[in-house]
């Protein structure tokens, strides 16, 4: 009896321990490899310079109501920082990392690019979208799922790489026109 | 107790391991000026970031096996040419892309006519090879023949071409002797509107007019798709020669594409196709140049339906038919020409896609052909008379481990002009990584004798004299190949592909010439035997550019040769021997507002005892390198409309006659300024 629950004990702190734990490690890694993609998906933006000023903002969107949205969000901004300094198009890059809460209100000044976390609720999405449609904003999404409604790109990890998925409907749409060796490496739908 | 004994300690050292990079991070020291410089993520390679293997570079192909497949697993050797490297290659037309493509050989025999050869063996008329367009065959039921000119799709709407090199008639039936041309129109930009509309005009370098103008509307939606593409062209004459007046090939053509989607995995989808196009007569058998006019209209009505699990994966039933009239100018005629032609195919046929367990795959299909053929130079016995042909077909894929895949396939066809069993197979066996794989295959195709080597029979109008004569007795060639293909990556930047094969070509039908100016078909006794290799390199230096290098050699054998027997090998189309050697890259810079490509193929190959001309002439056939090049550069005018300026020259440079033909070979560039609008 004893010796079943010290086995019982033990599995469930394995468990436990894994299920802390996976999850974390696997969106740190996954996103540092997403980083440096979305980045140099950026340099394929030919509107980006235009609507951009002195410097690139890049805004990060997540659901601080769901934890996965806030670890995936946090994962990405902190990979970003792991970068080191990066121009884009010889601009300077500029990472936020806000709260979908508060809608399109939270969106600092002078946004020129959204990724919207998993998890933002879709009403919150889609105001997004509607917002980047409107200023012509660069939307990408972290999965598929939530490029075929609100986003333009989808940059996220499959099969252990990273992979590109453009929404042309969306990208006519939002206004913005992608270079030719993007749309070469994406899957196009 | 052991720690790992304790799960209080387990987890906690778990964790800590989970967060140990972010641990580490946060203690790193304050960041030196070294590590706050500034850098490009230009810098890097989006190819490199993503990890893209050979298997991704390479594509997808299902031109050789009918079913979407990697081209790194497919049975066959293929090229894919992709709608970005068409759009920045720079070329006129298909067959002048084509030229870059190992193992294929091209010769423009007038404005607007092309004979298309794969691996040395173009037959006469260019029939070794089954030209496809959205899946549906444009060969002439006459004899097999294909009018480049009169593709009902521009070159810059199309998708891509796949080049299936070798023994491939298993898959698609007669004529894919030596190899497949699979022409996709262009399937739009996911489900978004596009279109694109373009006019070039230009001069030929002896001042002939030169243009295009075509457009594109395609929008695929998840239930409806439609595409559809109209298309005019001049194809200025920059082939003068030896007095040989040639008019230029003037064309027109309309296409359309229409799907439905239906819940449960049905699709309808519907081919249309139509081309007028007049152009010299001038070819093999015609060696007068007239004005010919040509009408070629296809179409395919295709239902489909895909189950995503169990043993029933796929059902394909197709209808589809190739109409094909020519007109002449008779005024002045001796008696060679395809006045009153009019010839027409269809095929109706089906197959079923069947999972046998998780590791093996099964096809069967089954077709019934319909051939028409009406024209005054055939024998009244092959003219106006309604044949019938059958084909049925089996193959086997097995995938025992995901690195292996071993492939079987057999079919037997029974040809409407002859009537006899053609039997064809082909037996692979392939070892594939994401980065490389090996291959070893052999199979065996045919050909259908035509219409004209079966039945035809040109009399020249003032004499009476029969010039030419086909032959009932002529009956299906066969080829046999055997195939080692490898490709490989060769750090992060190169792949490498290629094969070496041998080819035995049976019952060749040739042509033989008596001292009465007669020229009879008729089937050559003796085997052929072809050796090869092609060599195909890609390197990348950026995601923008890419340079790009091809190979092909030829050696093609008559061991029981004897002097005096006719030479089928030294026919227009065939080469003895060929060494080709191409180079090509393609580029954008300036945010891609700037695109350019360009080309240079050096082609070489040697003819001996080519009777040519009425009476027959035998032409000095050691042919000379000869040089093609094609270069393009546009620049997109303004950001905010998407209108790009081009330019572009093509052409051949060196004097080397391509064929006997006359006026042929000779070096003629053309040159274009074009402005596009694509709406993406």
């Amino acid at each position: 009896m004893v010796k079943t629950s010290a086995v019982t004990t033990r599995l469930v702190g394995l468990s436990l321990a894994l299920a802390l734990a996976v999850p974390v490690a696997h969106a740190q890694g996954g996103a540092s490899r997403v980083a440096p993609v979305l980045a140099r998906v950026l340099s394929y933006d030919r509107t980006l310079t235009s609507r951009a000023g002195g410097q690139i903002d890049l805004v990060i969107v997540h659901s601080s109501g769901a934890p996965a949205s806030g670890s995936q969000g946090r994962a990405l901004s902190a990979a970003f920082e792991g970068l080191g300094h990066q121009t884009i198009q010889g601009l300077p890059l500029n990472v936020h990392l806000v709260d979908g809460a508060s809608g399109v209100g939270a969106l600092p000044t002078g946004t020129d690019v959204l990724v919207v976390c998993d998890g933002v609720p879709g009403a919150t999405s889609n105001a997004l979208f509607a917002h980047a449609r409107s200023r012509h904003l660069l939307v990408v999404t972290l999965s598929r799922a939530a490029l075929e409604t609100h986003g333009a790109v989808a940059v996220f990890m499959e099969d252990g790489r990273p992979r590109i998925v453009t929404k042309m409907r969306h990208v006519q749409d939002t206004g913005i026109q992608l270079a030719s060796p993007l749309l070469r490496l994406s899957e196009v739908i | 107790m052991h720690w790992f004994g304790d799960p209080r300690l387990l987890a906690f050292a778990l964790v800590m391991a989970a967060f140990w990079p972010t641990s580490v991070r946060a203690q790193e020291p304050e960041p030196t000026p070294e590590t706050t410089r500034e850098e490009a993520v230009e810098d890097s390679s989006l190819e490199d970031l993503l990890g893209l293997e050979l298997r991704d570079t390479l594509g997808q192909t299902d031109a050789a096996s009918r079913d979407t497949e990697d081209v790194l697993d497919a049975a066959a050797t293929v090229t894919v040419i992709t709608h970005d490297q068409i759009q920045r290659s720079g070329a006129r037309t298909i067959p002048d892309l084509l030229r870059y493509v190992p193992g294929v050989q091209v010769q423009q025999v007038a404005p607007g006519s092309y004979l298309v050869a794969i691996r040395g063996a173009g037959g006469l008329t260019g029939n070794n090879v089954v030209v496809m367009v959205d899946g549906v065959p444009i060969n002439s039921p006459l004899d097999g023949s294909v009018e480049w000119s009169a593709i009902p799709v521009d070159l810059a709407d199309i998708q891509r071409i796949e080049v299936v090199r070798g023994p491939v008639s298993t898959i698609h039936g007669a004529n894919a002797f030596t190899g497949v041309v699979q022409i996709t129109s262009f399937q739009g930009l996911g489900d978004a509107r596009q279109m694109a509309a373009r006019v070039r005009v230009g001069v030929t370098d002896d001042l002939a007019p030169d243009g295009t103008v075509s457009a594109r509307f395609v929008r695929r939606g998840r239930t409806f798709e439609q595409a559809y593409f109209v298309t005019a062209r001049n194809e200025g004459n920059g082939r003068q020669g030896d007095g040989v007046e040639q008019p230029s090939a003037l064309g027109a053509s309309l296409a359309t594409r229409l799907a439905v989607n239906i819940d449960g995995g049905h699709r309808i989808a519907l081919v249309l196709g139509g081309s007028f196009l007049r152009r010299s007569s001038l070819e093999h058998l015609v060696l007068e140049s007239h004005d010919e006019q040509r009408v070629l209209a296809q179409g395919e009505l295709r239902y489909s339906f895909q189950q995503p699990t169990g043993a029933f994966a796929e059902a394909t039933l197709y209808a589809r038919g190739v109409l094909s009239l020519a007109e002449s100018d008779t005024a002045n005629f001796s008696g060679f020409n395809y006045d009153e032609t009019l010839a027409l195919g269809q095929r109706t046929g089906g197959e079923i896609k069947l999972r046998l367990g998780s590791q093996v795959q099964a096809w069967v299909g089954a077709e019934m052909a319909i051939e028409r053929v009406s024209a005054p130079y055939l024998h009244p016995q092959a003219s106006d008379h309604t044949r019938v042909g059958y084909a049925g077909s089996v193959r086997l894929r097995w995938d025992p481990i995901e690195q292996l895949t071993f492939e079987g396939a057999v079919r037997g066809d029974i040809p409407a002009i002859t009537g006899e069993l053609a039997p064809s197979f082909r037996l692979s066996a392939s070892y594939h990584t994401d980065s490389m794989a090996i291959r070893l295959s052999g199979a065996r195709a045919f050909r259908a004798p035509t219409y004209v080597e079966r039945g035809g029979s040109f009399v020249d109008p003032s004499t009476g004299l029969i010039l030419l004569e086909g032959s009932n007795d002529v009956t299906n060639p066969t080829v046999d190949g055997l195939e080692l293909y490898l490709a490989t990556s060769i750090g992060r930047q190169l792949d490498v592909s290629g094969a070496v094969y041998a080819q035995r070509f049976v019952s060749l039908v040739i042509e033989d010439f008596n001292p009465l100016a007669r020229k009879t078909f008729v089937t050559d006794d003796d085997d052929h035997i072809g050796l090869g290799g092609e060599l195909t390199g890609r390197y990348r230096f950026s995601d923008e550019l890419q340079f790009m290098l091809a190979f092909s050699v030829l050696k093609l054998y008559e061991p029981s040769h004897e002097e005096g027997d006719p030479d089928p090998l030294s026919a227009v189309p065939e080469q003895n021997s060929s060494f080709t050697a191409s180079a090509q890259v393609m580029g954008a810079g300036f945010a891609d507002r700037f695109r350019y490509g360009g080309g240079v193929q050096l082609a070489t190959g040697r003819h001996f005892n080519v009777p040519s001309g009425i009476p027959p002439v035998i032409l000095n056939a050691d042919i000379g390198p000869r040089v093609h090049v094609h270069a393009m550069a546009e620049v997109q005018l303004t950001l905010t409309l998407p209108l790009w300026l081009s330019l572009r020259a093509t052409g051949m440079v060196t004097q080397g006659a391509e064929s006997p033909l006359p006026g042929a070979g000779t070096p003629g560039l053309s040159f274009l300024v074009g402005l596009a609008y694509r709406s993406l």
